[in-house]
């Protein structure tokens, strides 16, 4: 009994805390996703950022060399000292409208570098006349990108109209880059150093304490580090404090736009950052504290429980107790109430012969039996009914006591059914004879079997008290019994109002009484079919309500062994 | 008439050289003035300039410096300690008019000190001493963030330079000797010069090279980590004694007369047109170019003229530009012993040299693709040709040229000293190449 109310009341406590506790984690584990996505993106931001600064670089730097090539475009001279001069230019080319070179010359002797030039640059020379050398290279696609930092001292306009683009290739693991524009029906190529582009786009780059730059989007600081990857996926360029452990995977990676296509921004950062564990310990904090809330009502309802389970077995204690004390003196009222009744029968019907035998013998003879008046006799029978009745009710509550302390025992002994039940009936005859009862008394159970006496007379005691409390309107009573191999069966029924369907099962609870107009007048303990029911069930057998026309019948099956 | 022309000559004179400017001076010698006639021949010219004197310290030319210092895990100990002490030193010689900017490289770049004037040592020290050694070699990147704090500051009258002390392999970032020539080539154009300083035996003797040989700089091989004080104290001797930059040489041989090659310097040869660039000329220091030129056969007693130099560059004294120029001749006999006696030693001396070095180049080259012998009889053979001249002008500096590659000959084979040897005989020939004052 305590073992289920303490397993109850935890399932109450914990079946929402689980609840609970698993919604959170799902809320939790939702919640990182989306900081996890929007940190994602964040870092995405960040190397577009920067892949903004380096795109910056090259549209400036076209449009230095754009505005620079107004001059230089129609006097190849002018284009051989821009050559030589510009800090960025390592070559120059130029073809003209046929797609012939024109310089550098082979009229004159080519220095060294500039047969190295054309031996390398071929394949530019090759598509130099198409619409736009290079491959995957477009005509001014570039967007104009907003540069914090100007690199060149460029005019913000970009001569118009003028086709220009970048040409790419690699001899070997080396990448070698042409700018090159077409005006007047002219191909100039200008071939710059790549390892100049490269240190200038790491100028731009944030350094890790240039105090100037920390304070910007760009930088980084602790949390991470930006590393810039070339197309032979070498490290070029990295900032940040972060240091990665090994193998670690980038949390974002960008590819650079041309000229420096297959080029990488890769971003690395701590993949805990966004601390998980903060989060269980919010969940797990949510959770301590409803599980303890929880916990307190159902310590308070159980010990609400437990002191109404404690006050109810004090009351059925003292019930007990009381029935205890009331039955010595009731055993002795009924004692003496029988001996009383012997008595006055004997004196009555010894009276009657002195009658017969000596019909007048005088009026004082007569006076002298007065006292054995038949009125008395009838008085005390029903002192010793109602007495005997009394007696089954304390038995009944002191049956019940014990059932509730699991001290409810069954003796057999060698016995014939027929008796008891032929005895029971003949206790309740004179009473329900009195109210006109008809009886339909079948017996067939005369074997001699083990039972117990005791307990199949409280169970019919019971029984037939209902019919009489109940049942009186129908003023009928059958009993049968009949008797199997291992089995007797007992069946009481009546004709009185009878039991609905739906009460078939609740009636055998224990303080269950039906309620309703026929039985709200009768007085009862509501605790006799219980104890039938209970008794019923310790002898092997079973007691229930069986369908029939009208009234209620009762089917009583008692495990009745031949040897005990 | 004659007196209207003549004094509008001097005033011409005295406009186009005032009393007080200094220059440049240029001397344009042939190695050999008197020339076997009817022959095909070799001959040497020798284009040297000469700084003027700096007049007082007071009015040197402002300097614009990065100083790019290594602190990988390899400088930890003495080594990062002696090089904050070379850094503070330089700081200390600067002043007001300079700028500096401090630059730390390890996997990543820090600009600890970003280009400022020299007005504040002391921060700028404090900083300094701040710098702890750690990580890996991100030397490109650390020249490149030197070179843009140089450039914040850039100007035609300051001496802009990157120093770069590096102790080891570049391994983050572009690390081949060619990208790092080609930034070098790229910022000698802006006239910013890189001057490389190798610390200990681990750095890449090629790469530091290049790089300061395309950007004019100096190269200094520092063994040990003492000496890099004395070696920053002649790096910014040098770079306060700057008197002249953007010195550019063009030497225009005559027809018939074809330039070979230039020796021991980087030039462009565009027929007979020959160019080259200094960044930067130093107060009374001599540097020149060596040409070797093929000179036709030629008849007995004419004067040839072989080639005419023009020089023009940024006067930093007078703060213009100014230009110079000179030529040279030859004279064809058939007397061996006029040619002899008229042999101009000194520039033979120098040629022999430049033609040493490149010998010495070609077997260092030989020895790392591992052909030793080879390398080995290459330089003997150099010792061969070494005594040859020394035999035949006589000369002691030659003499000592050929005990010296005797002795690069001997020591070629030990593997065990190879690094430091290879180290020493880039700075050396790296060093006479370019004149350099230390």
């Amino acid at each position: 009994m305590q073992k289920r109310v303490i397993i109850t009341l935890l399932i109450i406590v914990l079946i929402p805390v689980l609840l609970l506790g698993v919604m959170g984690i799902r809320l939790a584990s939702n919640e990182q996703d989306v900081i996890k996505h929007q940190q994602s993106s964040l870092y995405l931001s960040r190397l577009e950022n920067i892949d903004s600064i380096i795109s910056g670089y090259f549209s400036e730097l076209e449009k230095k060399i754009l505005a620079d090539s107004i001059y230089i475009s129609n006097d190849l001279e002018k284009f051989a000292r821009y050559v030589k001069e510009e800090p960025i230019a390592k070559n120059g080319i130029v073809f003209d409208v046929d797609g012939n070179r024109i310089y550098p010359q082979d009229g004159k002797s080519l220095s060294e570098k500039e047969r190295i030039f054309i031996e390398k640059s071929r394949m530019f020379q090759q598509e130099a006349l198409n619409e736009s050398p290079g491959i995957e290279q477009q005509v001014q696609t570039r967007a104009s990108y907003q540069v914090s930092k100007s690199f060149f001292k460029a005019p913000q306009s970009i001569p118009q109209p003028v086709k220009y683009g970048w040409y790419t290739w690699f001899s070997g693991v080396e990448q070698n880059h042409i700018f090159w524009w077409k005006t007047d029906g002219k191909t100039f190529g200008l071939e710059l150093f790549h390892a100049r582009l490269i240190s200038d786009i790491i100028i731009l780059l944030p350094s890790v304490s240039d105090t100037q730059q920390r304070s910007k989007v760009d930088s980084v600081g602790e949390t991470a580090l930006i590393k810039l990857i070339d197309n032979n996926n070498s490290v070029i360029y990295q900032w940040g404090e972060y240091i990665p452990q090994k193998q670690q995977k980038y949390s974002s990676m960008l590819l650079l736009n041309n000229p420096l296509n297959s080029w990488k921004l890769e971003y690395y950062t701590n993949p805990k950052s966004y601390n998980p564990v903060f989060n269980l310990f919010n969940i797990l904090g949510v959770l301590i504290a409803i599980g303890a809330t929880l916990g307190g009502l159902a310590y308070y309802l159980y010990r609400e429980h437990r002191r109404e389970i404690i006050l109810g077995k004090q009351r059925v204690n003292f019930v007990s107790q009381v029935s205890h004390e009331l039955k010595t003196p009731l055993t002795n009222i009924r004692m003496y109430a029988e001996l009383l009744e012997n008595q006055l029968e004997e004196e009555l019907l010894h009276e009657e012969q002195q009658l017969e035998e000596h019909c007048s013998e005088g009026q004082a003879q007569q006076d002298q039996y007065y006292d054995a008046d038949p009125k008395y006799l009838k008085h005390i029978k029903i002192i010793s009914s109602e007495s005997q009745r009394l007696s089954r009710l304390i038995a009944n509550i002191l049956n019940f006591s014990k059932s509730t302390k699991s001290g409810l025992k069954i003796h057999k002994t060698q016995g014939e059914i027929d008796a008891v039940v032929s005895a029971v009936i003949s206790k309740f005859e004179p009473l329900l004879g009195a109210k006109g009862f008809e009886f339909d008394i079948q017996l067939n159970a005369r074997n001699l079997v083990f039972f117990d006496h005791d307990a199949l007379e409280q169970i019919l005691n019971n029984l037939l008290s209902n019919v009489e409390k109940y049942a009186a309107s129908g003023k009928y009573l059958a009993v049968s019994t009949s008797q199997g191999n291992e089995y007797s069966t007992i069946t009481v029924q009546d004709k009185g109002p009878g039991i609905p369907a739906s009460e078939h099962l609740k009636v055998f609870r224990p303080f269950y009484r039906i309620s309703s107009k026929l039985t709200d007048g009768v007085s009862g303990t509501g605790i006799g079919l219980s104890i039938a029911k209970d008794l019923a069930i310790l002898h092997g057998g079973s007691l229930k309500l069986v369908p029939f026309e009208s009234g209620a019948c009762f089917k009583l099956i008692i495990h009745t062994p031949v040897n005990g | 008439m004659k007196k209207v022309i003549s004094i509008f000559i001097l005033l011409v004179c005295s406009l186009q050289m005032p009393a007080y400017a200094k220059q440049i001076s240029l001397n344009v010698d042939m190695g050999t003035p008197v020339m076997l006639a009817q022959k095909q021949q070799t001959a040497y010219i020798k284009v040297s300039l000469t700084g003027f004197e700096q007049e007082e310290e007071s009015t040197r030319t402002p300097a614009n410096i990065a100083i790019v210092i290594d602190k990988s895990g390899s400088m930890q100990g003495p080594k990062m300690q002696q090089a904050i002490e070379a850094a503070v030193m330089a700081v200390n010689i600067l002043d007001n008019n300079d700028i500096v900017s401090i630059i730390t490289y390890d996997t990543d770049v820090q600009v600890i000190v970003p280009a400022t004037r020299v007005s504040d040592k002391r921060s700028i020290i404090r900083t300094l001493r701040t710098i702890r050694a750690d990580g890996s070699t991100a030397l490109f990147a650390g020249v490149s963030k030197g070179a843009g704090e140089v450039r914040k500051f850039i100007a035609k009258n300051r001496v802009n330079r990157v120093i770069l002390l590096s102790d080891g392999q570049a391994n983050v970032g572009p690390s081949t000797p060619t990208e790092l020539g080609q930034l070098g080539m790229s910022l000698g154009k802006e006239s910013i010069s890189v001057t490389t300083i190798g610390l200990g035996l681990g750095y890449n003797e090629d790469l530091m090279t290049q790089l300061a040989g395309y950007s004019d700089g100096n190269h200094a091989f520092v063994e040990n980590a003492n000496d890099l004080v004395k070696i920053f104290q002649y790096e910014f001797g040098d770079v306060m004694s700057v008197i002249a930059k953007d010195v550019n040489i063009i030497i225009n041989c005559s027809k018939n007369v074809r330039p070979i090659r230039v020796l021991g310097r980087d030039a462009e040869i565009i027929g007979h047109k020959i160019h080259t660039k200094l960044n930067q000329m130093y107060s009374e220091q001599e540097k020149f170019v060596l040409v070797e030129v093929e000179v036709p056969p030629t008849a007995v007693g004419t004067t040839y003229d072989i080639a005419s130099v023009d020089v023009s560059y940024e006067n930093l004294h007078s703060k213009r530009k100014d230009k110079v120029s000179g030529s040279s001749a030859v004279m064809f006999s058939a007397s061996d012993v006029e040619i002899k006696r008229s042999t101009n030693v000194e520039v033979m001396e120098k040629a022999v040299e430049q033609v040493s070095i490149d010998t010495n180049q070609q077997a260092i080259q030989l020895r790392d693709e591992g052909k030793i012998g080879e390398a080995k009889s290459l330089l003997e053979k150099n010792t061969e040709y070494l005594k040859e001249k020394a035999d035949s002008f006589n000369s002691s500096k030659i003499r000592k040229l050929e005990a010296e590659s005797k002795k690069d000959a001997e020591e070629l084979e030990d593997e065990a000293e190879w690094n430091k040897k290879r180290k020493s005989l880039k700075e050396r020939n790296y060093k006479r190449s370019k004149q350099q004052s230390y």
